[in-house]
C-alpha cells in the first residue's frame, strides 16, 4: 500500500500548489519597486517592470488552469462561488480568480498609460499584491481538514508559505531580468536570493519535522511512513535542487550587465521542480482518521 | 426533523459481503466503486506464558459500512459547490449531480471513504440510503439482502428502539465518532476494539480501497 496512486490522481493539484503560490508571491516581489519607489524609478524601467508583471501572473494562471483540468465536470464550476466563505476550496478558487483577473486587467492597462497616473498605478498594484498574498493564504489553509490526519497540522500552511517564499523570489529574479530591471549594487537581487535561501533552510527543517512524525501517523490501513517511504530522501533531493537553484539565482541576480537568460530560467525551474517533488510527497501522505488513504 | 440511520450487528455479520454485492447489482457499479464495503479487521499476537507455552490472542471481525449520513459530515464542509448536501427531509447526505464538479474533495475528507468521483460520469457517487426505496416504504437493498439480518435502516428513533443495546459506531477500523457523528448504530461483537485504542489492521485492503 503506498500513496503513489493518490498523488498521481491529484497530479494537477500538485502542479497547482507548486505554481500558484510561487507565482503570486513573485508578483508581489516584482511589484514592490513600483509600490515603494513609484515615480522615483526611471520612466523606461518602470514601464518595463509594469509590463513584465505578466510573467508571474502567467505562471500562477497555468497552475489554476491545470487544477481545473482534473475536474470531472467543469461545466458546473460556477457553483464553486456559492461555497465562498464556507468551503476552503471555494475560497481558494474565488480568491485566485479575483487576484488573477485583477492582475490581468491591470497588465492590459499598462499599455494605455498616459503620464501622471503613476501614483494611481502604485496604489492599484499594491492592492493587487495584497490580493496575491490573500491567495497564498487561502491556498495554505485549503488542505488541513480536521478528518485528514496527515494534513491537519500547522506544517500544511507553513510549507505552502515557505514554498512560495523559496520559489517566488527566484521567479521574481527571472522576471526582473526579462524586464532588464536593475538596482544599484544588485541590492534587490541579493535580497531576493537571501529570502529564498532562508525559506529553503526553513523548509528543510519543517519537512524534516513532518517526516519524523510520519511513522506515528497511522489509521487502520497504513502509516503515513508506509504511504510515502521516500519522504525523507526526497527532502535531501529537495535541498540539493534548491541549493543549485539558489547558486544560479545568485549568479543571475549579481551578473555584471545582462545575465544570460538560461541562468534565471534554470534557477527558477530547478526550484519549482524541488517544490513539486515535496508537493508530490504531500499528496502521497494523504490519509484520513478512518479508513481512507 | 427525521434523521435516518443505519444499524449494524457485529455479532451476526460473517463477512459474506452479500450487502455489498446486492448494492453493486442494484446500482450497476463497476469493480472500482462500492457504496458499501465490508472491512475485515484483525490483529493480535502470540505471547509466552509462565510455563513457556505460546498463547494466541489473535482476533478478526467484520464491519459493513456505507455512507453514514453523518450529523456533522466532513464531506459537506469541504464541498465547494454545495453539491454534497444534507437533505432537509430525512437527513440523508446526497450528491446533487447537477452541481458537482467532480473535484473529489469530499472523497479526500470523508473518514469512512464513502464518496468517490466516478470519472465516467464526471461527478461524485455514493450511498444515498436507497432514498427511492425508502420513499416507497421499503428498506435499502443491502438491509434486505443480508442473510444474517445483520443490517437495519430506519429513523434514528426506530433504530434506538429496535436495537436497544447498540451504540453510535465507535469501533475500529472506523474513526472515532466525534469526527462526524455518524448515523450508524452498532452492536459490537465480542472482540471489537474501540476506535481510540485499536491495535489491529484492515486485512482486506484490496477489497475495500
Ligand atoms: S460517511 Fe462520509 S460521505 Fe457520508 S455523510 Fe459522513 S462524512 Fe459524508
Ligand atoms: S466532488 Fe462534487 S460533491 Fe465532492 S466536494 Fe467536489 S463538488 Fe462537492
Amino acid at each position: 500500500m503506498d500513496g503513489m496512486l493518490t498523488a498521481f490522481d491529484e497530479i494537477t493539484l500538485v502542479l497547482f500548489t507548486t505554481l500558484a503560490p510561487a507565482g503570486a508571491l513573485a508578483y508581489v516581489l516584482v511589484a514592490l519597486p513600483l509600490i515603494v519607489s513609484g515615480d522615483r524609478l526611471l520612466e523606461e524601467a518602470r514601464r518595463r517592470l509594469d509590463r513584465f508583471l505578466c510573467v508571474p501572473v502567467v505562471v500562477a494562471m497555468i497552475g489554476l488552469v491545470a487544477s481545473a483540468t482534473h475536474l470531472g465536470n467543469p461545466a458546473n464550476a460556477l457553483y464553486v462561488i456559492t461555497g465562498f466563505g464556507r468551503s476552503p476550496l471555494s475560497n481558494e478558487v474565488v480568491c485566485g480568480s479575483v487576484f488573477l483577473s485583477a492582475a490581468g486587467i491591470f497588465w492590459l492597462t499598462s499599455f494605455s498609460e498616459g503620464p501622471g497616473r503613476i501614483g494611481v498605478r502604485g496604489v492599484v498594484v499594491a492592492i493587487i499584491s495584497v490580493l496575491g498574498l490573500v491567495f497564498v493564504g487561502v491556498i495554505s489553509l485549503a488542505y488541513d481538514a480536521s478528518t485528514i490526519l496527515t494534513w491537519n497540522t500547522p506544517y500544511t500552511p507553513l510549507t505552502t508559505w515557505l514554498n512560495a517564499l523559496s520559489g517566488g523570489p527566484l521567479l521574481a529574479i527571472l522576471t526582473m531580468r526579462l524586464a532588464r530591471f536593475y538596482t544599484a549594487g544588485h541590492k534587490l537581487g541579493r535580497a531576493l536570493v537571501a529570502l529564498a535561501a532562508l525559506a529553503l533552510v526553513a523548509s528543510v527543517i519543517v519537512y524534516g519535522l513532518w517526516g519524523s512524525l510520519l511513522p506515528e501517523l497511522r489509521n487502520s490501513l497504513a502509516s503515513a511512513a508506509e504511504l510515502a517511504p521516500l519522504f525523507m530522501p526526497s527532502i535531501g533531493l529537495f535541498a540539493l535542487l534548491g541549493i543549485a537553484a539558489l547558486v544560479l539565482g545568485f549568479k543571475a541576480a549579481t551578473w555584471h550587465g545582462e545575465a544570460p537568460l538560461w541562468l534565471p530560467i534554470t534557477s527558477t525551474v530547478l526550484m519549482l521542480v524541488a517544490i513539486f517533488l515535496m508537493r508530490f510527497q504531500f499528496y502521497m501522505i494523504h490519509m484520513t482518521v478512518g479508513v481512507g488513504v | 426533523m427525521t434523521q435516518y440511520a443505519f444499524y449494524f450487528n457485529g455479532k451476526r455479520c460473517t463477512g459474506c459481503k452479500t450487502c455489498e454485492l446486492a448494492c453493486k447489482d442494484r446500482y450497476d457499479l463497476t469493480p472500482e466503486i462500492s457504496y458499501r464495503k465490508v472491512f475485515e479487521y484483525g490483529g493480535g499476537d502470540w505471547t509466552k506464558d509462565a510455563d513457556g507455552f505460546y498463547v494466541p490472542d489473535v482476533f478478526t471481525y467484520y464491519v459493513s459500512v456505507a455512507c453514514n449520513h453523518c450529523d456533522d459530515p466532513a464531506c459537506t464542509k469541504v464541498c465547494p459547490t454545495g453539491a454534497m448536501h444534507k437533505d432537509a427531509d430525512g437527513g440523508l447526505v446526497l450528491v446533487d449531480a447537477d452541481r458537482c464538479i467532480g473535484c473529489g474533495y469530499c472523497h479526500m475528507a470523508c473518514p469512512y471513504n464513502a464518496p468517490k468521483v466516478d470519472r465516467e460520469k464526471g461527478h461524485t457517487v455514493k450511498c444515498d440510503g436507497c432514498a427511492e426505496r425508502v420513499a416507497a416504504g421499503q428498506k435499502p437493498i443491502c438491509v434486505e439482502a443480508c442473510p444474517l439480518r445483520a443490517l437495519d435502516f430506519g429513523t434514528k428513533e426506530e433504530m434506538e428502539q429496535a436495537h436497544g443495546d447498540s451504540q453510535v459506531a465507535d469501533i475500529a477500523p472506523l474513526p472515532q465518532k466525534e469526527y462526524t457523528h455518524p448515523n450508524l448504530y452498532v452492536d459490537p461483537c465480542k472482540h471489537a476494539q474501540m476506535a481510540n485504542e485499536a491495535t489491529g489492521k484492515v486485512a482486506n485492503i484490496l477489497e475495500v480501497m
